[in-house]
Formats: structure tokens, sequence, C-alpha cells
């Protein structure tokens, strides 16, 4: 039996794919901005980083349909790293 | 009652390739910290060497490894539906993103070390080659389990287990990509 889902003419994989191509790109225009928003440049490429950590996790790894324990587990790790990293480099 | 059940909770592939993908992440973690507190206590020298950075490599080895993920992913997918004729094909094209990934990483290296950078010019350079050097080698090992999947996804019939196989190749593959992703964001994005 399929599991594929399918929006607007593309699987999930694919649109978890444009979507990490297109945060990829956000991430890097984060990192043009100059340097009297040196604190929001790093924000969002650490957030915009994490962000794609969890993509990959959920839909690529298929931690979606894994148990809650083992999901939640990788959730609180990519987390607490962009937690982690954001208060190293803002905090001063 | 109702007719309809939520699908059960299942580990995607085999519990040993969590436990080793727990134990990279704990690994690599450090290596963003080490990386942040190098940042933060030397900005000069990191923000300096970053600039002789070349944004485009490491921009260019993101998309490889994304789409070598969407690959390994869309593979693994159709063979455990048992949909399409020829799954082999997104392994080889997910074996041809981590070449060219390997290949870009070569050549960018080189042109460092003809700049004259290497692990020795500051810290900056020491994290950039040790780390993406480590990750290289997870780059290289994620290769050869992709060929390996290769030759599973082209058995004539697939069981359960031939199917954890390639999911746990999968996972692999993806925890390859996913630390890439923090790396260069730290790396070349700061």
């Amino acid at each position: 039996m399929s599991n594929h889902k399918m929006y607007f003419g593309f699987s999930t994989m694919t649109w978890a794919w444009v979507f990490l191509v297109g945060t990829t790109l956000l991430a890097w225009w984060f990192g043009f901005i100059d340097a009297q928003n040196i604190h929001l440049a790093t924000t969002g490429v650490i957030i915009a980083g994490a962000t794609k950590i969890w993509i990959i996790g959920h839909q690529f790894m298929e931690l979606h349909r894994a148990p809650p324990v083992l999901y939640y587990s990788f959730v609180t790790w990519a987390l607490g790293i962009a937690i982690v990293l954001l208060t190293i480099l803002t905090i001063s | 009652m109702s007719g309809t059940s939520r699908p059960r909770a299942q580990v995607p592939g085999e519990i040993g390739i969590w436990a080793f993908v727990a134990g990279d992440l704990l690994v690599f973690s450090v290596f963003f910290i080490l990386i942040a507190f190098g940042q933060k206590e030397m900005t000069d020298v990191f923000s300096t060497s970053r600039e002789s950075l070349n944004l485009y490599f490491g921009l260019c080895n993101t998309l490889l490894l994304l789409t070598g993920s969407w690959f390994v992913a869309i593979g693994v997918e159709r063979c455990r539906d048992g949909q399409g004729s020829d799954n082999a094909r997104w392994f080889k094209l997910a074996i041809g993103c981590g070449l060219a990934f390997v290949l870009n990483k070569i050549f960018e290296w080189e042109a460092k070390i003809g700049a004259g950078f290497t692990p020795l010019t500051n810290d900056f350079f020491m994290y950039f080659f040790i780390f993406t050097g480590i990750h290289l080698l997870h780059v290289v090992v994620g290769v050869v389990v992709l060929i390996f999947l290769l030759k599973v996804s082209q058995r004539p019939t697939l069981n359960s287990r031939d199917i954890r196989t390639l999911e746990s190749g999968g996972i692999f593959w993806h925890l390859v990509d996913l630390l890439w992703i923090m790396l260069f964001a730290l790396l070349y994005l700061l």
C-alpha cells in the first residue's frame, strides 16, 4: 500500500527538498546582513539551520512515524543545540 | 465504533543506527560549540578568516547533500512501497551527489592550501580543516553505504530485512547531510 501523499502534484519528500533549498537560500541571505544587525543575522542563520535539521529528521529520516520518545529526543537535540549556540554567539 | 486507526509507531531502520546517530550528534555538538566559542572569543580572526572561504563552494556542497538526501528518501520510499520499476536509479543519483561533494571539497581544500591557509594558520582554519575533514570521512563512508544500498535495491524481491537495511543506510546518509547543515552555517555564514 502506498504511503505517498501528494500536494499540488508533488510528494511530501519533494516539498521537503524545496523547503530545504529555500531555507538554505534564506540563511545565505542572512549572512549578507551588515554588521549593525549582526545578532539578527546570527539568529537567522542558526534558526534556519535548526529548521532544516528538523525537516531532515521529520521527513527524510521518517521520524514522523517513529515512537514519540525517538522523535522528541531528536527535536530536543535540534532545539537544544540551537539554543546553546545562540546563547554563546549572541550574549556578551 | 470507528473503523479508523492510527498506524502503529515504528522505528525507521534498525535501533543500532539510531544509537550511532545519537553518538555522532553528541560528538558534532562539541565541534559546533567549539566553533561558536571561537567565534565569540576571537571574533576578528574568525570573521577575517571566514572572508577567505569561498561561499559558493559551501553553498554548492549544501545543495548537493540536500539533493542527495532527497534522492535517497525517494529511493527508500519507492522500494518499501514496491512502486516504480527502476528504484536503483535514485541511489545512483545520490551516489553522484556524494562523489560531486567529495570532488568539490578537494578543489576547495586545494585552493585554500594553495593560498597559504592550513590547519596551523589559526584556530578558525584548524577547526575548518579538521571538522570538515571528519565530515568528509563520513561522506566517503556514506557513498560506500549508498553503493551497498544500490545493490540491495536491485534485488528482484525485497523482504522486510532488506527494507530495514535500506532505511538504516538512508538514515546514515541523512545524518551526514544534517551535520553539514550546521557546519556550513557556523563556518561559512556567520
